[in-house]
């Protein structure tokens, strides 16, 4: 009964309240708006920071993108040059027969004749017949200045290409077959990577140059492809595509000469970059036709380019003119139609009056009692945020004591090097002299490989803490690429010729320690991309310079990079891509030190993300090759990387 | 939409609950006022009753309604949207009021013991209740309005609040026997002078 009671007692409270409204104070209302307005106004001023955010990552990785296409065509540049320079070397040091037989021909300036020095590859007839045919005579006077500025341009694959066929020199013929220079040019060019892409496009232009220079003894034409394979010389080119087009949609189109003019001009301004490309793969594409139709179709093609061009921008022209015509006629009509109607106006029979009601004024609330409680509220506001504001900077220094991060970066490498006359892969034994490998031949290779430059990229996962208030400490795994390439002009191969491999420096370790018979032949210069992957655990100190939104920090530590694997991939024909592990066997030290010293510029993004650009430096204490090849190389590494941070607490 | 009818006038049309809502969501100023206008005078009542003062009211009211406006994306319409706000307010009138908590911990408290009398609430106006409870101290304040008006249990109530189920039931029963004895003296004055105090 007591239960029953108080439970009544409840419930009678319970509907009580259910009803019940009592109505809040006027100001109340204005309290709520301002406050929504002030919750709406830093939504804004979040969504501006995301905004400025992103813009500001988008920059960065725009420059970022910038620098490295930047960076790699610069690098390409320089390893072409070199590339250059290293064939023009060769020609006059390693093949002075050649170079003495090669030289009266092209000041005759009618023949360009090769002869093969006496070591040469041997066995592969289809390329020796192909080879030899580019030994062609000349015999017209009207081509000689065209030959002989191909003859000086591409002075180092004339050596190359002669070194190749070196073989056959006592069978070399004189073939006047124009088609099958073309054709040889076409082979070398379906097998050219790219960065061997000039040279042989050169090579084969170069020899259905030749081809083109007999058949077609004095026409323009053939000039104008010679040139555009140039790659100096193909703005001519493209030039007098443009102006041959020029001609042609000039005279089709006489009814609106000027405005047509000005929009051929426009036209070909904008196709001159297209049809240097047309013209350009055309002749790479066709260079092996016998009837040689790549000039003339290429030069179809630019025309036609040209001609679509004329006629979109005849259209667009012609109805911007009709447009603004017809505009001007509209304004007009519109102003006569309203000068006459204002003339016509009646004066109004009735005027209106205007009928203003007049209201009792709703109570207004005092405005000192407003201005009271606004400023009472504001009094709040202002003790509210300086309370925050604080805990939120001890807050900022005191978090990130502990976080994780990925990053990548990309850089390149500069190997300062050294070649000893003591070491596996540099002295050779008395016996292997006849197979090839004498000193001189191993230190050249050596000294090619392990002074190469390159590019080097890098990856991986990282765990930082704080250890004092500006001191941190962070280390993790990276993955390590360094990329270079390196010329050389010897294979390795085994007595019977059946396969080859690049000379190098593991190549001559090998056959120093007695494990293999092969032997070393020289052939035609070509590029190894030698690819060294290792497995990087760094460890660093850092100072926090800025420990801000915006942080600053040095960092300074030691690595231990694993070697993993070298990757010798060689860019001429038939020569096989080898692979270099870690063991005995292998020239390469499995396990290396590296100092790193590094600065990174990071921001903050959020409570839990910083994003980071970091430039940093790493120099191995000691060589990367064992001590005993006599070949020692430490590659010092400049890289800038990105990095983003997930800060856990 | 609905008609707003005043005394058998129509004097305009209503927002339905679906159509404020959705201007709410949409940062329509016009519809936060309507649905202020419509609740604010139950959850003043609401407010009241956490309350020690009618300005310590509107400023859990204010607060309530600035978040009621800011997170009513997150309402799923599962529950009544009369429920849902009342949530709101009470959750923001216990967190204004914790604070105090935190400076006058709840402890198992003695009823008093009171006459068996039949006690008759619904001659008394509300505002009389709410100044009774008001008069409350602070944890029996709290306990009893969400005990016997807001229909928590004891054990809901000792997790919300963070103390025992036995120091809620205790509050609760201390709560209870004051207002009572309030009820008393109330209905003893009535009894007396008759109802035409209010």
């Amino acid at each position: 009964m007591k239960d029953m009671e108080r439970q009544k007692f409840e419930n009678d409270f319970k509907d009580a309240f259910e009803q019940a409204g009592i109505t809040p104070s006027d100001n109340l209302w204005t309290g709520i708006e301002l406050d929504l307005e002030k919750a709406e106004s830093k939504k804004m001023r979040r969504t501006l920071l995301v905004y400025k955010l992103m813009a500001a990552a988008s920059i960065t990785f725009a420059m970022f993108v910038a620098g490295a296409y930047y960076y790699a065509g610069f690098t390409n540049s320089n390893r072409d040059l070199a590339g250059n320079t290293l064939a023009n070397n060769n020609r006059y040091t390693e093949s002075p027969k050649a170079v003495t037989s090669a030289t009266p021909t092209q000041e005759s300036g009618n023949s360009v004749v090769s002869t093969s020095p006496d070591k040469a590859l041997p066995g592969n007839d289809e390329s020796h017949e192909d080879i030899n045919s580019t030994t062609t005579e000349i015999g017209d006077e009207t081509n000689t200045n065209n030959a002989n500025r191909n003859v000086e341009i591409e002075n180092a694959k004339d050596v190359a290409t002669p070194t190749l066929a070196a073989n056959n020199s006592d069978r070399a013929k004189t073939i006047r077959d124009k088609n099958s220079n073309a054709i040889n040019g076409n082979k070398k060019n379906e097998n050219g990577n790219e960065e061997e892409r000039i040279v042989t496009s050169t090579l084969a232009v170069n020899n259905s140059d030749r081809a083109n220079a007999i058949e077609n003894k004095n026409s323009k034409n053939k000039n104008k492809k010679v040139e555009n394979v140039n790659v100096e010389e193909s703005i001519v080119t493209s030039t007098l595509a443009a102006n041959t087009s020029d001609k042609n949609n000039t005279s089709t189109n006489k009814e609106n000469a000027n405005s047509e003019n000005r929009n051929i001009e426009n036209a070909n301004g904008e196709h001159i970059a297209t049809s240097t490309l047309a013209v350009n793969t055309s002749d790479r594409d066709n260079s092996g036709n016998k009837e040689n139709y790549s000039t003339r179709s290429s030069e179809k093609l630019v025309k036609n380019e040209t001609g679509i061009a004329i006629a979109d921008a005849n259209k667009v022209s012609n109805s911007n003119d009709v447009n603004a015509v017809l505009n001007k006629e509209n304004n007009k009509k519109d102003e006569l139609a309203e000068l006459s109607l204002n003339d016509k106006k009646l004066p109004p029979i009735v005027k209106v009056k205007k009928v203003e009601l007049d209201f009792p004024s709703t109570p207004k609330p005092d405005p000192f009692a407003v201005m009271m409680a606004k400023l009472e509220l504001r009094e709040k506001e202002l003790m509210e945020e300086g309370e925050p504001k604080k805990k939120e900077k001890k807050k900022t220094n005191r978090s990130e004591k502990l976080w994780t991060s990925v990053g990548f970066a990309a850089g390149s490498f500069n190997s300062s090097s050294h070649t000893s006359s003591n070491g596996s892969a540099v002295t050779s034994a008395q016996s292997l002299m006849s197979n090839g490998f004498n000193s001189a031949t191993s230190s050249r290779v050596a000294s090619n490989e392990s002074s190469a430059s390159g590019a080097s990229y890098s990856m991986g996962l990282n765990l930082g803490t704080k250890i004092t208030n500006r001191w941190i400490m962070q280390g993790g795994v990276n993955y390590l690429m360094q990329n270079s390439s390196y010329q050389t002009n010897f294979v390795v191969t085994p007595s019977d010729l059946s396969s080859f491999r690049a000379a190098s420096i593991a190549e001559f370790k090998t056959a120093n320690s007695g494990a293999s018979s092969d032997k070393v032949v020289s052939t035609a210069m070509y590029n190894v991309n030698n690819n060294s992957q290792f497995v990087s655990i760094p460890v660093q100190a850092g100072y926090l310079a800025v420990n801000r939104k915006v942080g600053f920090q040095i960092n300074a530590g030691v690595s231990t990079d694993l070697f993993l694997k070298n990757i010798k991939d060689p860019q001429g024909v038939d020569i096989e891509t080898t692979t270099q592990g870690r063991g005995s066997d292998s020239p390469y030290r499995p396990l290396n030190f590296s100092g790193l010293f590094g600065t990174e510029l990071s921001y903050k993004l959020g409570q839990h993300y910083r994003l980071a650009i970091n430039p940093g430096l790493r120099y191995p204490f000691n060589s990367i090759y064992k001590s005993g090849v006599g070949v020692t190389s430490n590659p010092l590494t400049m890289d800038i990387g990105m990095r983003f941070r997930y800060i856990f607490r | 939409m609905c008609l707003y009818m005043q005394n058998g006038r129509t004097i305009g049309y209503m927002l339905s609950e679906i159509e404020l809502i959705e201007g709410c969501c949409k940062g329509n100023r016009a519809s936060q006022k309507a649905l202020y206008d419509r609740y604010c005078r139950k959850m003043m009542v609401v407010c009241l009753r956490y309350s020690k003062s009618t300005a310590e009211a509107e400023d859990i009211l204010q607060e309530g309604f600035v978040k009621i406006f800011n997170s009513i994306k997150t309402f799923r319409q599962e529950a009544k949207l009369e429920t849902w706000i009342t949530r709101i307010i009470v959750n923001t009138a216990l967190n204004a009021r914790r604070k105090k908590l935190y400076l006058y911990p709840m402890v198992d408290v003695e009823s008093i013991d009171l006459p068996e009398e039949e006690l008759c609430i619904s001659s008394i106006h509300f505002s009389q209740l709410i100044e009774m409870i008001q008069s409350l101290p602070q944890g029996c304040q709290i306990v009893f309005n969400l005990f016997a008006i807001e229909g928590y249990s004891h054990k809901e109530i000792g997790e919300l609040l963070g103390i025992s189920e036995g120091t809620s039931k205790s509050q609760f029963a201390r709560a209870k026997s004051l207002l009572q004895a309030k009820l008393l003296k109330e209905s003893s004055f009535y009894e007396r002078y008759g109802e035409a105090k209010v």
